[in-house]
């Protein structure tokens, strides 16, 4: 194996992992109760957290994993359940810096207990992420590609675009009527909005793109209107927005005469979970 | 032989960088474990002065929990007094409050019965 294809796996692996953390472990970063419980826990209750999440995350390592390569040593499950946690521990810290949930005036007790309460599912969801949606068959088992004819031309756009929209609703319903996006809007500044815009739009490539999952190569090969990775991707996250927007509104969270500062606020912060939902819908359905 | 063993490996580096972040995190932990851990001290007092807008006047707060353990719904009440008697109230409910967490609140009165500064005072916490 060539050093560059080495390096190519790695990355592909931690990226996996980490699409598998953000579809299992996003309703759980938008919890208000999780910050909560994070930041009220006590060093022995967060050292205790951390410890236990060993527990499933090796188990569930052991039977699904994130990487390509099936190892069964003893040894390469822990190094891969330790990989999970800190894979977990880096994405969601920087995803509650990116929700201003921890900033530069946050005590440090208080960083520490949410890292370690919302690293436990993300852990959970990188840990099963190869069996979270099937890898792709065209580079694991070269098996038939099950969407390349059915996916062409308009009709697969309307197809993608569909799946979206339904992973949007699916995914944004359970956070568009909570407190939590009220509360985050409130804070929000004009950088933090364009930041969490690109990180929406960068998590959405990598789980559709990067990641592996699903007929992964068919999809980039696709020649349809809106199909190409870049302008699905936009197309994508324009559709995750649009949902938001009309969740917003069914559950009157945002109304019409709001300001609208407030609103885009609103739309922006619950189309990042939207968006990942969006992604998981285009890869299951 | 002895070069292929120290070679730098994709599996190595994430290998290292795995162990930097959980070794990190347990730090932190064990750090915020051997600290001495006060009870939560709740304070809150007035920042500059009061601001008036129209009809009314409003009075920022600053709420510090110079403890170290977290406070829950922090109640803080802010009274205008004239000659010894209480003729407006306000209140305010902080979700958490961690230790050297600090928060800022705003009373809003009607000016006329603000004769006085308002006394603000935490009238009480939650301990989680």
């Amino acid at each position: 194996m060539s050093p560059a294809s080495g390096w190519t796996i790695e990355i592909g692996d931690l990226l996996r992992g980490a699409a598998g953390g953000f579809l299992f472990g996003v309703p759980l970063l938008f919890t208000l109760e999780v910050w909560s419980i994070g930041s009220a826990a006590s060093p022995g209750a967060m050292a205790l957290a951390l410890a236990l999440t060993f527990v499933p995350v090796t188990l569930l390592v052991h039977t699904a994993g994130f990487r390509r390569s099936v190892e069964v040593r003893f040894s390469a499950v822990l190094s891969d359940a330790a990989e999970a946690v800190a894979l977990g521990v880096v994405v969601v810290s920087g995803v509650l810096v990116l929700l201003g949930e921890i900033t530069v005036r946050t005590p440090l007790v208080d960083a520490v207990g949410k890292i370690v309460y919302e690293a436990a599912p993300f852990a959970l969801g990188a840990a099963v992420a190869s069996h979270v949606l099937n890898r792709s068959p065209d580079t694991t088992e070269g098996g038939p590609r099950r969407r390349s004819s059915g996916r062409l031309g308009v009709h697969g756009t309307v197809a993608d675009l569909g799946s979206t929209l339904i992973g949007a609703l699916f995914v944004g319903f359970n956070i568009a009527p909570t407190e939590e996006i009220q509360r985050l809007a409130a804070g929000a500044s004009p950088l933090q909005l364009l930041a969490v815009m690109a990180a929406s739009v960068l998590i959405t490539y990598i789980i559709v793109f990067q990641a592996g999952f699903g007929d992964q190569e068919t999809r980039r090969q696709q020649q349809g209107i809106l199909q190409h990775p870049g302008s699905e991707t936009a197309a994508a996250y324009l559709v995750a927005l649009v949902a938001s927007a009309a969740m917003l509104l069914f559950f009157r969270t945002v109304q019409p005469g709001d300001p609208w500062p407030l609103t885009v606020s609103h739309v922006v912060l619950l189309g990042l979970p939207a968006a990942i939902g969006g992604a998981a819908g285009r890869l299951a359905l | 032989m002895k070069r292929d063993r120290m070679a730098v490996t994709p599996e190595r580096v994430t290998f290292a960088a795995v162990a930097a972040v959980l070794l990190a995190l347990a730090g932190a932990i064990a750090y915020l474990g051997l600290q001495e851990r006060d009870p939560a001290n709740v304070t809150v007092e007035q920042v500059g002065e009061v601001r008036l807008e129209g009809t009314q006047a409003y009075v920022t707060g600053e709420v510090r929990n110079s403890g170290d353990q977290t406070a829950e719904a922090v109640q803080v009440v802010a009274e205008v007094t004239v000659d010894g008697q209480v003729v407006s109230t306000g209140e305010q409910l902080i979700d958490f409050l961690s230790g050297g967490e600090t928060e800022l609140i705003v009373f809003i009165f009607d000016q006329p019965s603000l004769e006085s500064d308002p006394k603000l005072r935490v009238a009480g916490y939650k301990v989680p």
